[in-house]
């Protein structure tokens, strides 16, 4: 039964996390020819491409920049504090441990 | 004075914390504090960023010149969003302890972010040209550019140490947060010119 928890689930967090970058980064690439386009074809292009650029900064912000792990129940928590992706403690709750 | 010298009180946070990093104690509460520290120091440079771009609008408004190149200005945004990802599968690579394929990436994303520079070198080859910077937009121009430039070339030389780290295998104590504090700075500057590229090329 151990054995089965020792499984390395890393290819398939590897593949999600291709998978995710690959959407987010041809949803960039559309929003972006979208400016583009607003700006040779509109006259007043100003909204409209402020409009897809917000777009653009919250894609970044969100699924590269992870802002909403800023609001964790520690005041900052992120996914990444998992030093150890087999372990189920983060380092605070390691560190903890040891002392 | 010296850092040694000072000293803070141990009933206040700040003070809590100098102990406990003297004392070699709660890496936890450092790297929690570091990734704090990195999120108000992107704050503070989006001030920066603000000030300048603002000062795009307030002297010349939404005007911009006919000869400038907004081909090539889609050309270099497109090489930065591309090192975004490349970015991205790094940052993703390393969480999973997966560092020779982050080392892979992030060499990629210091490719791109260069090559990214080579186009803003051509723009202000044509710029300098059609608007130099004794005009008002060609003051807006080269200084957005120029300071944005200036963050592009910091971020490849943090991804270079990053990736010498990873090569280096000194990654045991923070593990994956070296190569996530360097590959968010980068997504900044990203971010930063997804604002900076329609306020300089596609406004109207």
């Amino acid at each position: 039964v151990e054995g089965i928890a020792e499984v390395d689930d890393r290819p398939t967090a590897s593949k999600k996390a291709i998978i995710v970058g690959l959407r987010v980064i041809a949803a960039l690439a559309v929003l972006t020819f979208l400016e583009y386009l607003a700006s040779r074809e509109l006259t007043h292009a100003t909204v409209a491409v402020f409009a897809l650029a917000i777009v653009k900064g919250w894609l970044i912000l969100d699924y590269f920049m992870h802002i909403r792990n800023l609001t964790g129940s520690h005041g900052y928590e992120d996914s990444s504090d998992r030093e150890d992706p087999h372990s189920s403690k983060t380092p605070i709750e390691a560190t903890e441990a040891e002392l | 004075v010296s850092v040694d010298a000072i000293t803070l009180p141990n009933d206040t946070p700040a003070g809590h914390l100098a102990a406990s990093i003297q004392r070699g104690e709660a890496p936890a509460d450092r790297l929690r504090s570091a990734k704090l520290g990195l999120w108000f120091f992107i704050a503070s440079e989006s001030c920066l960023f603000a000030a300048f771009i603002a000062a795009r609008y307030v002297t010349t408004g939404v005007q911009r010149p006919a000869e400038l190149d907004q081909g090539l200005g889609l050309a270099i945004t497109s090489i930065l969003i591309a090192s975004s990802l490349t970015a991205y599968l790094a940052e993703s690579f390393a969480r999973l302890h997966r560092y020779d394929r982050a080392q892979i990436f992030l060499w990629a994303t210091v490719a791109l972010g260069s090559l990214f520079l080579a186009g803003v070198a051509l723009e202000f080859n044509e710029g300098l040209q059609h608007f130099p910077p004794s005009t008002a937009y060609g003051t807006a121009f080269f200084s957005l550019v120029s300071l944005h430039a200036f963050h592009v070339a910091t971020g490849i030389l943090a991804l270079a140490v990053a990736s010498n780290l990873v090569r280096l295998r000194r990654l045991e104590t923070l593990g994956a947060w070296r190569i996530e504090a360097v590959v968010k700075y980068w997504h900044f500057v990203d971010l930063a010119w997804v604002v900076i590229f329609p306020t300089l090329y596609l406004v109207s």
